[in-house]
Order: structure tokens, then sequence, then C-alpha cells
């Protein structure tokens, strides 16, 4: 291979394009392995440890997915990521080769650098090769679900439906010391569908390069920073012209807010559903129980996710130039952006609870779910479902009052500071890169900490709470310069006027309101740095849809 | 002093290293055609985007109806009418949703007008915009520029993606239309041609800098492309005064240049030729002087 190859040249692209990732990767895989050896109970540490680095580095290269032209259901182009390939003089199997064999061995170079480092340092010993052959083929067969068609349902059933029993085969690999022991069996069939993967992806590609899919499958479209046209358009609801106030809030609702909605309400049927077929049939009770769990947290953080649009194409992340130029104030329009997706997340997120709530009657009727392979779990989940109900009703109507209240406002900060995020990642990409070290940074450091003060007679817990407490009031007052900095220049620059102040004021008034009739909040100052959270975020919102829209 | 619609002063932008403007001004007055011209890269979208509030201006002032674009959108964009170069619209939006849409933040609307339009680039009012072709996503995009009758009309590479009839009959018509009816248009062009039928005044960049800027006729009229004849052979273009391109060989040579036509007469026959033929030079014979102009000055730097 001469330096100039379409080898070289392929791989560099990929290098190019995961660098960043990888060191992300790595450092999330440690920090979070280090964290569940260092924090969690020693029996299961281990275990959670292992998982972990698993689901950090069994996912496909984000970075590379990106270039389909954003993330799930947001602006997507279904279909092979490097598309562009295919207009070089290249063999197809040649080039989807290169992106698949890079994908999985680097993904799974990565798990065993992490594991032997995690290893090394805590003196475990995590499985590190023999997980090598199950990793390589999970990728593959991932790659091939995502790349090998246009069709976005063929793409996410086909990856739940290997997934899940690939997931199985390695837990049942899984010895009691924590090594992964695989039958020749399991082995040639890892083997055998990473080698279906890949002719399957080699055949979709080639289908997708000379134009054959195109009649199968949805039409590959520009990237419109919006959900599937297919979902949007399930909603016809005529557009009001007599106010643009009035305009922009049915283009909110139809272009985001109802297919969120509806998302939602198709999540809470799948937990409903999930947990009922568990009953009859014991398997689905391994699938049902996580469903449930993460449902919540997925919800929030994917569908409360870039709330202003902001596009990507091919590395390009920008504002909507038609969004841009209409004769609407900045943060009227992310005002109206936010709270249109806060609502309908906060509906789908009630629906979402209300069924996780009725589905749990059904647990009764479980007999037992043996979680990892033993102990039956069923006790633990049913103490606590009778936990949940006895808290909850021992709370005053103000107390539940005041903690909808709470959790519609957290839903909305993190509804706009995830738009902000995106928004500052469009202007500001490399700032922000460098931010978000920050947190995986301080979790290290306090982990280390921790670790330290376990095995040595210099460093006391103290020392760690003095951490933690510097910390604390290090952020407070970093999160309270940057409010009174994002207040000041947003009034400098009119992106904010006083009335907005007023609006954004409503958001500690109303936390401060519902602290005082009986908010179990943890404490004083618990509630001052929420307060100033909230606000900050408030004012940032506005202000980085100021710096995307006038660059 | 007619009053300024649009008025750029100074403007400088920067992108990493490459100045996409360079001290450039600007200034566009109500019942004109703006016409831009320049190749790639020029910084005409650059310009456009300013006037936009789409680009702050890191150096410079920029005034759209004496008001500044970033601080104060509502009070510009209401009263301006913007097709993208890359047509970018709601691809989810049915076209008459998106009149709908557009309409409702614009009190100025003119439904009929829109209805006209639509009838005369017989679009499909039900069609969606992800099922537009190009050229039609480009009429759809027009019509949502113009229906709302935009004292200030701006157009990014308009004719792109349209057809000559529409280019020639429609386009022209609106651009003209909006003029007479005493509102401005600023529009950004590669065809020569184009500009030199639709606009009043013409501005010339290159390289982030305006290098030519006034009335068509005017500007047509400093330039002259003149046939010389010469009684000796020249290997090299002979230096003659004024001149900005010199194209031919051997003894007959075309020459574009600018200033005085005497002095330019009086620098030929100083060299012993003469002076076949003169007419005032096309924009494109203009635009071919200058910017080779530009080029060899950035060389010579």
């Amino acid at each position: 291979m001469t330096r100039n190859s379409p080898i070289a040249a392929m791989l560099w692209e990929n290098w190019r394009l995961t660098r960043v990732e990888a060191a992300q990767r790595l450092a999330v895989g440690i920090v979070a392995a280090s964290a569940a050896l260092s924090l969690a109970n020693p029996n299961l540490g281990p275990t959670v440890a292992f998982w972990t680095l698993i689901t950090v580095h069994s996912m496909i290269w984000l970075s590379i997915a990106k270039l389909n032209g954003g993330r799930f259901m947001d602006g997507y182009k279904p279909g092979f990521a490097f598309y562009l390939l295919y207009t070089r003089p290249v063999r197809t199997i040649t080039f989807v080769a290169v992106a698949m064999a890079y994908d999985a061995i680097s993904c799974t170079l990565l798990y065993v650098a992490s594991a032997a480092i995690v290893n090394h340092a805590f003196g475990q010993s995590l499985p590190v090769f023999s997980v090598t052959l199950a990793l390589v083929s999970y990728h593959l067969a991932y790659a091939c679900c995502q790349w090998a068609t246009r069709n976005r349902a063929v793409q996410w059933l086909g990856a739940i439906a290997f997934s899940i029993p690939m997931i199985i085969l390695l837990r049942n690999g899984l010895t009691a010391s924590l090594q992964v022991e695989l039958s020749a069996v399991e082995n040639i069939v890892f083997i055998l569908i990473g080698v279906a993967s890949f002719v399957l992806t080699v055949a979709g590609v080639a289908r997708q390069r000379r134009g054959d899919a195109v009649a199968t499958a949805s039409q590959p479209r520009a990237v419109s920073g919006a959900y599937p046209n297919w979902l949007i358009n399930a909603f016809r609801l005529p557009c009001p012209s007599a106010s643009a106030t009035r305009a922009q809030l049915w283009f909110e609702l139809r272009s985001s807010g109802l297919p969120v909605l509806t998302i939602g309400l198709v999540v809470a049927l799948v937990i409903f559903l999930a947990v009922a077929i568990g009953a009859p049939v014991a398997v689905a009770r391994n699938v049902a129980i996580p469903i449930a769990m993460f449902a919540v947290i997925v919800a929030v953080f994917g569908l409360g996710n870039n709330a202003f649009g902001i596009r990507r194409k091919q590395g390009r992340i920008y504002a909507s130039a038609f969004e841009s130029t209409l004769p609407c104030r900045t943060a009227q329009l992310a005002g109206l952006k936010v709270l249109v997706r806060t609502a309908c997340l906060l509906f789908a997120l009630i629906v979402i609870g209300a069924c996780l709530w009725a589905s749990s009657s059904f647990l009764n009727s479980w007999g037992e779910w043996l979680a990892d392979g033993n102990k039956d779990a069923l006790p633990d989940l049913l103490k606590l479902r009778q936990k949940f109900s006895r808290e909850f009703g021992n709370l005053t109507g103000y107390a539940q009052a005041a903690l909808a209240v709470i959790a519609a406002i957290l839903v909305a900060a993190v509804v706009a500071w995830q738009a902000a995020r995106e928004a500052l990642r469009a202007r500001f990409p490399r700032l922000l890169l460098a931010w978000q070290w920050l947190p995986p940074l301080w979790v290290l450091a306090f982990i280390l900490l921790s670790v330290a003060a376990k095995h040595s007679t210099v460093l006391s817990p103290a020392t760690v709470h003095t951490f933690f407490l510097a910390s604390f009031w290090t952020s407070s007052a970093a999160i309270l310069l940057a409010a009174i900095y994002l207040l000041w220049n947003g009034i400098r620059e009119r992106v904010l006027t006083i009335r907005d102040v007023c609006a954004a004021m409503l958001v500690p008034a109303a936390l401060g309101i519902a602290w005082f009739t009986g908010m179990p909040a943890p404490s004083v100052t618990g509630m001052l740095w929420l307060v100033l959270l909230t606000l900050m975020i408030g004012f940032l919102a506005p202000w980085s849809l100021s710096r995307v829209r006038h660059t | 002093m007619e009053q300024s619609i649009v008025d750029v002063s100074n403007l400088s932008r920067t992108f990493g290293d490459k100045a996409a403007l360079d001290d450039v001004s600007f200034r566009a007055t109500a019942g004109q055609v703006y016409g831009l011209v320049g190749s790639n890269g020029a910084g005409k979208t650059t310009l456009l985007k300013h006037l936009l509030g789409l680009l702050r201006a890191a150096s410079g002032s920029v005034r759209v109806f004496g008001l500044d674009p970033v601080r104060d959108p509502v009070g510009v964009l209401g009263r301006v009418g913007y097709l993208s170069e890359e047509r970018e619209l709601p691809e989810w939006m049915r076209i008459d949703e998106l009149m709908r849409y557009t309409q409702a933040y614009h009190q100025t609307w003119d439904a009929a007008y829109a209805r006209e339009l639509l009838e005369t680039f017989a679009l499909d009012p039900a069609k969606k915009v992800k099922d537009l072709s190009k050229g039609m996503r480009a009429q759809a995009g027009l019509i949502v520029a113009v229906a709302h009758r935009p004292a200030l009309l701006i157009l990014d590479e308009p004719s792109s993606g349209l057809d000559a009839v529409v280019r020639r009959d429609i386009l022209d018509a609106i651009v003209r239309a909006v003029a007479d009816d005493g509102r401005t248009v600023i529009f950004s062009s590669h065809l020569l041609d184009e500009v030199e039928r639709m606009s009043d005044h013409v501005t010339l960049m290159h390289q982030g800098r305006v290098t030519l800027s006034g009335a068509l006729d005017e500007v047509r009229r400093q330039y002259q492309r003149s046939r010389v004849h010469f009684a000796e052979n020249f290997v090299q273009p002979p230096v003659l005064e004024t001149a900005l391109l010199i194209e031919g060989g051997g003894r007959a040579w075309s020459v574009v240049h600018s200033g005085a036509p005497e002095k330019f007469r009086q620098s030929v026959l100083a060299r012993g030729g003469e002076v076949v033929e003169s007419r005032d030079a096309t924009l494109e014979e203009i635009f071919m002087a200058r910017a080779g102009r530009s080029r060899q000055q950035m060389e010579a730097a």
C-alpha cells in the first residue's frame, strides 16, 4: 500500500473523523469503569465496570454516523455514511471493507486498551482479549444494519433484533471469575455473523451506489434538521396566518413538538406491552426492565435534544437560513422553540410515567425474574414500587404540586441547555469541546481522591469532602458570573429585553415558591445552585441562538 | 441627497486567515436595481449576509433602513425579501403552507400576487417542498421573497436553477416591477449579461474588495474597447496608457481601456499605431479587464 493509495486515504479520513471521539470514549470508558470499581459494591463493581466498557465501545462511531446528516431521526439521511465515495474510482467492496474494518477494529482496540488500563490500575481481571471476537462481530452486524439499507425501520428493528441475542450470548459466556468463555459453536456463530454482515453490507451499499435502493426506500433528502416527513405529515394542522407567534408555534409543533409527542407515546406503549408480555414469556423480562429503566432518561436527553433545529451536513453545523431570516426576535424564537419542545416532552414523559406505573402492576404476575441468572430480583422491584407509592402518597398536595413544578422546570432547563449546546457547537466547536472535558475530569479527580483516601494515611475522607465543597462553590461562582455576563451581553446586544429578563426571573420565583410550599429540597445551598443554574441557562439559550443566527 | 436604503461603510470580515470582505463600502437608494458581480469567493454572498444580519460586522458598519440588522432583526427583516443561494426552505411544508406561514410574518402580504405568481410558475400548492426540483424550489423561494412586496429584495444568485425562459421573462419582470414600484433590489450573479440586462447599478467585487461601483451606463462609458493597428509587429503586448486588457498579436490588438479616449489615442499614436474602431465596453469585458488587473496586482505584490 503506497502512501497515496485510496485505502490509505480512506483510513486517514476515518481517523480524522473519529480521533476526538476516540479520545473521549477512552476517557469516558476508563472514568466510568473506575467509578464503578471505586464506588459500587465490591461484588458488583467489576461486573458493572465490564458492562460499562462494553457499552461504551460497542457503539458505532458517532462521528461517522453524523455524516448521514445528524442524529437518529433528526435530519438523518439513512444509508451508507460514506456516500461521497460513490463517485470515486474505487470498488464498492473496498470502501465498505475499509469502513467496516476501521469501525470494528478501532472500537475493539479501544476496549482492549481501556480494560487493560483499568485492570492494571485496580488489580482487576476484566476480560481483555476474550471479548474481541464478540465485539468485532457485533460492530460488523451493527454497521450492516445501519449501512446496508436506507429503510429506517429495517435499520433500527434489525439492530434491536440482533443486539439482544448477541448480548445474551455474551452474558451466557461470562463466567463467575468474570472471563468470557465461548464454546467452539459460539465462536463459529460470531464469525458467521461477521462474514454475513460484511457480505450483506457490500450488496446493500452496491445497490445504493447504483441507485437501485432508492426505489424501495425513502428518497434521500437534503438535511432539514427536522423529524422524518412521514411523522411530521401525520399531523395535518392548518397553518394560522393571523400572527407570527401563532405561525411559529404551528411550525414548532409540526416540525418537532408533535413528532416528539408521538415517539413518547410509542415508547410508553412499548413499555406497557413489554412488561405485559413478560408475564407469559420469561425471556421478555430481560428486555422489558432495561427499556423501562432507561426510557425516561433516554426520552429527556434524546427527545429533548436540539430544540433550535441546528443542522449538520458533512461536518458543517449551521442554522437554517430560512428560519434565521424570519422577522422575529431571537429571544422570542428561542423561547418558543424551547417552550413547545418542553411542553410536548413533558406530556410524553407523563404518559411514559403513567404507563410505567400501570405496567408495574403486571410484575405481580411474573412469578420471578432472574436478572443475573441466579437471584430472583422481582421482590426488590416490588419493594421499590411499594416504596415509591408510599413516599409519593405521604407527600402533601402542595409538595406534590411543588415537585411537578420542579420537574417541569428541570425538563425545560435540560431542553434549553441541550439546544444551547448545539448552537454553541456550531459557533464555538473547540471551546465547547474543551468545556465538555471538565465534568469527566472532575469525576476522575473525585474518583482518584476517593481511592487515595481509602488506601492512604495522608488523605482522609475529610479531604474528599473539602474537594467536593470547593468544587461546589467554584461551580456556583462560575455559574453566577456566567449568568451576569450573559445578562449584560444579552441586553447590550438587544438580544434580551427587560420583558425577557422578567420572564426568565419567573423560573427562580417558581422554584422559590415550590421550595417554600414544601418541596423536599436537599438544602438552601442546593436550592441556590439550582436557581442559579436555571437562570444561567435561561440567559444562555437566546444568547447562543443569537450567536449562531448572527455569526 | 437621496435617502439610503442600504449603507455599508468600511466593512471588513475575515474567516480564519482569509479576508472575505476588505474595507467594503456600498450604498443603495430606493427604486434602483443593484447587481453584484464577481468571481467565486469574491465576497458577494458575505456582503448580502451582512445586510440580512446573518453575519456580524467585524469592523465597519452596516445599516439597512437606518437600522443595524443584527441588533434589530425584526425592523430590518420585516421589510426585506430574501432568496438564498441554497434555496433553503422547510422540506416538510407544502407550498400553500409555506405561503401561509410566511404571510403570518408580513402584514403586507399580497395574496393575489402570490396566487398569480404560483399560476405563472405553474406550481401545485399541494406539493411538498421536498418533492420540488431545484428550479421549482427557486420559484417557490422567489414567490415567498416577493409576495409581501418588500421594500428591499435581496436575491443571491437568483438565476441558479431557473430555465432561460423563466430567467429572461419572469425574473426580469419581477425585478423591474419591484424597482418601478420605488423599491430596491440587490442581487448577486455570475451571469454578466443578466446583470447588464437587469441592473441600474453595478458593483464589481474581487477578493473581498469592491473594485468598481457605479451606475451601469456611467461605468460602461468609463471603459472602451478599441481595435488598434500598429505599423510594426509586437511579440509582447505593447504598453499603452490607460489600457487594462490587451489581446491579440502582431500588428492587430484589441484593448479595453479606461479614462479619456484622447489620452489612449495619443499613446497608440506614440507607438506608431492607430485606433481603428472604438466602442463602449461590455460588462463582461470590463469584468475580465478589472479581474485580470487585480490578479496582476496581486502577483506583482
